[in-house]
């Protein structure tokens, strides 16, 4: 039963209709909300899907929520959904102690078990960035681990190796053409774990968002398409104005592709005003080592510093996904 | 159910110990060799900051031990101590002798009972680099927390000289000279091994399985300006250069310079694979030794923790604690 002091407390799945009370929720908690379009854009536009349950008082008002970015990816080559838990809220009136939860326990349980379980049929994979501040919280309560501590990629403009790429051409395209598929299914061989970059889910992560513009680009040896790259200015860990690698796309060892994108890179970081250019790659990918080959450094983040994970399937170990798992800036709610 | 006897490691305990030691890890596959009786005396009774060991018994035998290396440790102006996760097992035929969660969890509760506490001289943090499934039963049962996913800086020793580059010296043992630069360079850390001769000495040359060479920058009154502790082996990959420690002021970027010329000369001579070292993320080395061409690398470890003192928890041991290999008895 309900403890004493939340006689009334509703637990249910997020639906369009709570989108205000959603939004003034954020706004209590965080002091700032997304726009109507943005949070839209999280919810129903992702081809994805998206995941969120709400905790309502006995007047109906949001004082609590988990919302959660729906990711398609290809698992050791089969297709499963990954959720990368973008909000985790508790009214600030709402809020108790982790050795007497109320609002967020109940929301982010009945979150997990409603989503969370083993592929096909469930969610078998739920992550997140949690800062130090949100980190208890996802440990205790939503049992997250970390997967690693995620370190950045770093370069000066002026510090870019760039190698020939002889033949290669890379051309700015407003959206990726349907044959970016292709080059997705041939980028993922080998891989054991990645989201899907498929022309809708790009279109949507980078064509679409509200408020937010992304340079996009693809590399091309003669007709073959061989990589491809999304740009933005913004800011990361606190530091503002810098060039963001939202995504790469390039084939394994194709060291002309990656110089020709690197390139394109650092064009757009001149023209936008920024210095420097900041990757998100795994260690264990080898575009980690191509990275620093072309004189990127890693670098502690400041903030964002657990890649936390919780598996719902018992074969698929923090270990596994550290070893296995690609990922980009893109695939965060950073960028 | 066999009755065991979990308590601190006593005199008469040895025999016993080493033998299941010798049936944990000497056998081909193992993450570490046996150790014989020397090199158990060097890690826990010559340790000049003490022991940390507590054990199952069983009929006259030690079958199960959790134990630990102290090292002390500067912060905010204290001497406090830190422990070192190490050697811990169980026999192989007691690993099911207790209902879950098992005699390994059983002997590791009340070794964090008994040294872990926030005032000196309990530890503050126990800590370590556990295999896999160490880590996993540590997860659940007994605290453990990723401090970090390890990386290690390293690179191929790549073209050039094969001597001393002018400067560096190799010293014989480390004497009262490194208490000043230990004082330089702790005053920018949060907190660190004391690197004082005791612990140099101990830790590197009274080592009795590993011989490491002390490189050494000295200034013309004789002043230590910053040393380097190398020595080969198979570690992440077969016949690396490892620098088990280094230690320079951070506004001595020209004798790190040298000591980093040094430690390149010698692995070109030694025909390794790779020169290997463990630096802190936040450290200003860490970014100095990729200007040197070091790539960071995945390793197969977490660095775990648990910590005692609410005032020092995760996030600010990962910001604030220098550490390096000699923090470790990985190499």
């Amino acid at each position: 039963m309900f403890p004493a002091d939340l006689p009334t407390l509703l637990v249910r799945p997020y639906e369009p209709a709570d989108e205000a009370g959603v939004l003034a929720a954020m706004a209590r908690a965080y002091g700032r909300a997304p726009t109507p379009a943005e949070w839209r854009w999280e919810m129903q536009g992702n081809p994805s899907g998206a995941f969120a349950w709400l905790a309502l008082d006995e007047t109906a008002r949001v004082v609590g929520l988990v919302a959660a970015r729906g990711a398609r990816m290809l698992f050791e080559g089969e297709p499963v959904l990954f959720a990368l838990v973008v909000s985790a809220l508790a009214d600030p009136q709402r809020r108790r102690g982790l050795r007497n939860p109320g609002v967020h326990v109940r929301t982010l349980q009945a979150f997990a078990e409603a989503v969370g379980g083993p592929a096909p049929e469930r969610v078998p994979i739920v992550w997140g960035m949690p800062v130090p501040e949100t980190w208890r919280i996802a440990n205790k309560l939503l049992k997250l681990e970390a997967v690693r501590t995620q370190l950045v990629l770093s370069t000066p403009l002026a510090r870019l190796v760039l190698a020939a790429a002889p033949g290669v051409e890379v051309e700015e395209v407003q959206h990726f053409p349907d044959a970016v598929d292709g080059l997705f299914a041939r980028c993922a061989a080998g891989r054991g774990a990645l989201a899907v970059r498929d022309r809708a889910q790009l279109a949507w992560r980078f064509g679409a968002r509200p408020g937010v513009s992304y340079a996009q680009a693809l590399a091309r040896r003669g007709t073959e398409l061989v990589g491809a790259a999304v740009f933005r200015p913004g800011d990361l860990d606190g530091e503002r104005g810098v060039g963001l690698v939202c995504d790469w796309l390039v084939l394994r060892d194709d060291a002309g592709a990656t110089s020709a994108l690197l390139a394109w890179l650092a064009a757009r970081a001149r023209d936008a005003g920024v210095e420097t250019l900041h990757a998100f790659a795994p260690e264990t990918a080898p575009e980690w080592r191509d990275f620093q080959s072309s004189g990127f450094h890693a670098r502690r983040l400041r903030k964002n510093y657990f890649l936390a994970a919780r598996s719902f399937q018992k074969r698929t170990s923090m270990r596994w996904l550290y070893d296995n798992w690609y990922y980009t800036l893109g695939d965060t709610h950073v960028v | 159910m066999t009755d065991y006897e979990i308590r601190e490691y006593r005199a008469g305990d040895l025999p016993s110990l080493l033998e299941t030691f010798e049936l944990c890890f000497g056998r081909p596959g193992a993450d570490r060799p046996a150790r014989t009786a020397a090199e158990w005396s060097y890690t826990y009774e010559q340790n000049p900051a003490g022991w940390r060991i507590w054990v199952a018994a069983t009929k006259g035998k030690v079958v199960a031990q959790y134990a630990a290396r102290p090292y002390r440790v500067w912060l905010d102006g204290h001497v406090r101590s830190f422990a070192e996760i190490v050697d811990s097992m169980v026999h192989p035929e007691h690993r099911m002798g207790l209902k879950a969660p098992g005699l390994f969890v059983q002997t590791a509760r009340p070794f964090f009972d008994a040294y872990g506490g926030p005032n000196h001289p309990k530890d503050m943090v126990h800590y370590g680099w556990p295999i896999e499934a160490a880590y996993r039963i540590g997860k659940l049962f007994l605290g453990y927390s990723v401090l970090r996913s390890q990386t290690a800086l390293a690179r191929e020793p790549g073209p050039g000289g094969v001597e001393l580059p002018p400067g560096v010296g190799v010293l014989e043992r480390f004497d009262a000279s490194v208490d000043p630069l230990y004082d330089r360079c702790k005053n920018g850390w949060g907190a660190s091994t004391i690197r004082d001769a005791t612990f140099l000495n101990w830790r590197f040359v009274d080592h009795p399985r590993h011989d490491y060479t002390l490189f050494a920058v000295r200034a013309d009154d004789g002043a230590l300006r910053g040393y380097a502790v190398y020595r080969t082996g198979a570690w992440i990959l077969p016949r690396m250069g490892l620098v088990a420690d280094f230690l320079v002021p951070n506004d001595e970027r020209e004798v790190a310079q040298a000591l980093k010329e040094a430690l390149l000369a010698r692995a070109r001579t030694d025909r390794v694979s790779a020169v290997g070292l463990f630096l802190p993320e936040w450290s200003n080395w860490f970014e100095r030794f990729q200007d040197w061409g070091f790539l960071v690398w995945p390793t197969p470890y977490n660095m775990i923790v648990r910590a005692f003192d609410p005032r020092h928890k995760l996030f600010w041991l990962r910001d604030n604690w220098w550490f390096t290999l000699a923090d470790s008895d990985l190499v």
